[in-house]
């Protein structure tokens, strides 16, 4: 009996033994990894090292939003131990009034964490953290500054709290700006700090890319503080000012009206998503009488007109039933061309699409770019509203309205870009504003992208001489002249559409260009619904005024008499 | 019988082992081992320095970045219109005045003058270039004094 006792037990010990070793077997087979895991995390950390995000430069290299890393000050008051030393301490360090301080870390609030300091500087903050208090925290985030202050903020965008770009170009150009996080991992103790010999591993972060725009922060500002300055005088709504180089295509500036603020940004408040809106290429609106220009284009280029070719201007045309006036009921007479510009005729625009006939004059359309977006890489842009006479719907009347800017619908963008294709000798230019990408290791360079011919140069040069000739003596264009310069440009004035017709509101609106001989600079600007005067003559030339005589200044551009004298 | 006195005569030899000899092994272990706990020692050390020094760059990489965009902001069009303006007094000009200054020819050749790239000992022990920069600056002065005065050609 007594072997068999012990064989039992020892089988039943082996039987033990053998389970053992085959759930060892299993741990250590199957269930490995998951073990391993388990293991690693509670002995080794990872954190992730956030890549110091792209600067946006102006096109001389200025910048007009960086990152910078920052501290917030937390203070728990309930916690501390000898409040006046403490304090005294912190003060020192934050450079703030010590009664600011004392107040806040003796405030009678239990529990509470209350911010003592925002947006401190990172060497202070680090300070701070290594005092290893525990009731002050020193929280570490990345901010977005704005030298330049609310300068081009459309353009620029804004960034949200997880350094991703929400809007204008930090959106557009986000993985650029961004770089690439990296990543850390140590071994840790069972307190949570690193061990000194223990294993380390940094995959460092790659630097986000510097976007340098082609927007010239001297003339963006100019834009901005005319801009506002017609909106306060004349109470509008809002405006656009676009400044370009007709013949590159480069976007000096962009200012869009109204719109939010960089420097007051709050992302916890509510924000208004239309304020984010760069009007400049998302907004569609009826050009009016500025679009005369490209109606003469057509007309010039088609070879229906020569500047001195005359009409009988009386005052008002009946077209299909409707009766056509002009915008100040005049009738002008035998009037040129330039006669035409300069009084901004209905009647003699009306009178020149019949000439050119509607299949040239909508091909003239196309070619300089309506009806379809700019691809200037700003997002949201419209493509704008041609209806032609090929399509459904399209009436006889369409083509008279069309020739003076109604019933057609535009972007302020596509507008500049076919007033620059009028002026630069005929070549329609890709409006972009992104000039440079900088980054780490390459270079990457937008050159100027010339779409298509439009018009001739001969062509180009006879309207340009149209223009100058119908600014000099204009109806009320006078305002629009350049002490010193030799500018053209036309004025417009467009009803805004309302159901069932027009409404009494308006847009005013000037483009101009300058020197006329050889186009440095086209600016675009509208005002839309001026409260006191609706006329684009009286409320946005002035505004061309100002912002082409400063930037003519700032761009070095010699007077014309120098210019007259050298040559 | 050889082969059996070879081995007595060897187990013979095993306790002569000496005491210095076994003295020496501990201590030699104990060397060792301060060694490896020096050694030990000095990489933590080393290890802590290390991350202060890098976590030092870091706080100078910041403080780049914030320099770099404090500059930005005294750069700034609006500062620079503050100080100049409440600082300094300055006012915005109504219209600037353009002047044409006509240049002769020979201020045409004076512009282009460049001193040599390598110095070359003259003669007279001065240097190369310094007798024809005289001469030179003689006629420019000469030049600047036949000038006219210069034509206001901005429009009222």
């Amino acid at each position: 009996m007594k072997p068999l006792r012990l064989r039992l037990v020892m089988g039943a010990l082996a039987v033990m033994a053998a389970a053992l070793a085959l759930r060892v077997a299993y741990l250590q087979t199957v269930e490995h990894a998951d073990y391993r895991d388990q293991a690693a995390a509670e002995h080794v950390a990872q954190e992730q090292v956030v890549a110091h995000r792209g600067s946006i430069l102006d096109r001389n290299g200025r910048p007009l939003a960086t990152t910078m890393e920052v501290y917030d000050i937390l203070v728990r008051p309930d916690q501390v131990q000898r409040p006046a030393e403490s304090a005294e301490i912190l003060a020192s360090i934050l450079d703030l009034p010590y009664s600011q301080v004392l107040a806040t870390v003796t405030r009678p609030e239990p529990g509470q964490w209350l911010r003592l300091a925002r947006s401190v500087p990172s060497e202070a903050g680090q300070r701070v953290a290594a005092l290893h208090w525990t009731p002050v925290r020193a929280e570490k985030r990345v901010t977005r500054l704005y030298p330049e202050g609310n300068m081009a903020p459309s353009v620029l965008g804004l960034v949200g709290r997880d350094h991703v770009g929400l809007a204008g170009i930090e959106a557009d150009f986000n993985a650029e700006l961004m770089g690439r996080h990296g990543t850390l991992r140590y071994e840790r103790d069972s307190t949570g700090r690193a061990i000194p010999l223990g294993e380390r591993r940094l995959t460092p972060p790659q630097a986000g890319s510097d976007v340098v725009l082609t927007i010239d922060r001297f003339i963006q500002r100019a834009a901005e503080v005319e801009l506002d300055r017609a909106i306060a005088k004349h109470q509008a709504s809002g405006g656009v000012v676009i400044v370009a180089n007709p013949q590159t295509g480069e976007l000096l500036a962009v200012a869009n009206r109204p719109s939010f603020d960089l420097s007051q940004l709050d992302l916890e408040k509510p924000i208004d998503l239309a304020l984010f809106r760069n009007r400049a290429v998302t907004d569609q609106y009826e050009p009016g009488s500025i679009f005369k220009v490209i109606t003469m284009a057509a007309a010039v280029d088609g070879g229906v007109v020569l500047p001195a070719t005359t009409y009988m201007d009386t005052g008002v045309v009946v077209k299909y039933g409707w009766p056509i006036s002009n915008w100040d009921g005049k009738a002008n007479g035998l009037t040129d061309m330039v006669g035409l510009l300069r009084h901004s005729a209905n009647v003699g625009a009306v009178w020149v699409a019949d000439r050119v006939g509607p299949a040239r004059f909508y091909e003239y359309v196309r070619r300089f770019g309506f009806g379809a977006p700019t691809h200037s890489e700003l997002s949201g842009e419209a493509s704008g509203a041609v209806r032609d006479h090929t399509s459904e719907g399209w009436r006889p009347i369409d083509l008279s309205t069309n020739s003076f800017g109604q019933g057609i619908s535009v972007t302020p963008l596509q507008m500049i870009a076919a007033i620059g294709a009028v002026v630069n000798g005929g070549v329609l230019m890709r409006p972009y504003v992104v000039k440079e990408l900088r980054g780490p290791g390459e270079t990457r360079r937008w050159q100027p992208v010339a779409v298509r011919r439009v018009i001739s140069p001969e062509s180009s040069t006879t309207l340009r001489e149209m223009m100058h000739a119908s600014l000099d003596g204009g109806e009320g264009t006078k305002l629009a002249s350049v002490p010193a310069y030799e500018a053209g440009g036309k004025t417009g004035t467009a009803s805004i559409p309302a159901a069932g017709g027009y409404s009494e509101r308006t847009i005013a609106s000037f483009v101009g260009f300058l020197p006329y001989r050889n186009p440095q600079l086209v600016v675009l600007i509208r005002v839309d619904e001026p409260k006191d005067i609706p006329w684009g003559s009286v409320v946005a030339s002035p505004v061309f005024r100002a912002i082409a005589q400063q930037a003519m200044h700032h761009l070095r551009v010699p007077p014309a008499s120098l210019v007259a004298g050298r040559s | 019988m050889s082969s059996l006195a070879t081995s007595s005569s060897l187990l013979r030899r095993q306790p002569r082992i000496s005491s210095s000899y076994l003295l020496s092994v501990p201590l030699l272990t104990a060397g060792a081992s301060l060694l490896l706990l020096f050694q030990t020692s000095s990489m933590t050390s080393d290890g802590y320095t290390l991350r202060e020094l890098e976590a030092s760059r870091q706080v100078e990489q910041q403080q780049l970045y914030r320099l770099e965009a404090e500059i930005a902001g005294l750069q700034s069009l609006a500062y620079v219109e503050r100080v100049a303006s409440q600082k300094l007094g300055m006012v915005r000009t109504s219209q600037p005045v353009f002047l044409a200054v006509s240049r002769s020819p020979i201020s045409r050749e004076l512009a282009q003058h460049r001193p040599p790239a390598a110095v070359k000992a003259g003669a007279s022990g001065a240097p190369g270039w310094l007798a024809p920069l005289i001469e030179l600056t003689r006629e420019a002065a000469r030049v600047v004094s036949t000038l006219g005065q210069p034509q206001a050609v901005a429009r009222p």
